[in-house]
């Protein structure tokens, strides 16, 4: 699985941690992580809390072109 | 006093989150297979020795309580994946084929007959062993029509 800078930078425009984007869904900085890395392949639902948070998209962050 | 339970315990899932529930489950997913067939194969050791080596009771008895008690887990494993239709599509497709079935009662009946005028406690071992391949073809069985619903439904 590919990294997902998308969610990366879109963190970092934020200006978020890693760790205050995981409290701010639910879950662990490992986690959040994992996705970052392509590691985990996160559940809908941990998707759209991520773009909540974020205020992205599903396309803009998880969608591969 | 803390009782040593569900905040001790290596395999509490409390407190964990999806990425590290998937990782632990398909971890212990993994373990739980090892352990069944590590068991399977102690038990089985262990009555062939009793019966014909050592010639010990207490040693063969406990052999048939390891292969019940493995069986038992096994079984409600099958009964409880088999409730969403999540029995391995192979396994469950021999399984449920009605000569697989019929296979293990001739079995069965093989093993009665057998091995209970040899030896009880080798007829118990035998006949929990083919029991449990029938009752997965029951399982199996159970398992394939959960799956022909929902492709009727489906459709």
């Amino acid at each position: 699985m590919a990294k997902n800078l998308r969610l990366k930078s879109a963190r970092a425009i934020k200006d978020m941690s890693q760790q205050a984007l995981a409290e701010a869904v639910g879950v662990s900085r490992q986690t959040i992580s994992a996705i970052e890395k392509g590691d985990y392949n996160p559940t809908i639902n941990l998707c759209i809390a991520i773009c909540k948070v974020l205020d992205k998209t599903l396309d803009e962050l998880f969608w591969e072109e | 006093m803390k009782i040593i339970g569900d905040t001790h315990d290596l395999l509490n899932d409390s407190g964990l989150d999806e990425m590290q529930k998937a990782y632990a489950y398909n971890l212990a997913f993994k373990c739980f297979k090892a352990m069944y067939w590590i068991m399977f194969i102690i038990s089985f050791v262990m009555i062939m020795l009793a019966i014909y080596v050592k010639e010990s009771v207490i040693f063969a008895i406990i052999a048939v309580i390891i292969e019940f008690l493995i069986n038992m887990i096994y079984i409600i494993f099958g009964i409880k994946s088999s409730k969403i239709g999540a029995v391995n599509p192979a396994f469950s497709k021999y399984m449920a084929r009605p000569g697989t079935i019929l296979g293990y009662i001739m079995l069965l009946i093989i093993y009665v007959v057998e091995y209970m005028s040899f030896s009880a406690i080798l007829g118990t071992y035998m006949i929990i062993f083919s029991g449990t391949f029938i009752i997965l073809g029951a399982i199996s069985k159970k398992n394939n029509k959960i799956i022909n619903q929902a492709e009727d439904e489906e459709t």
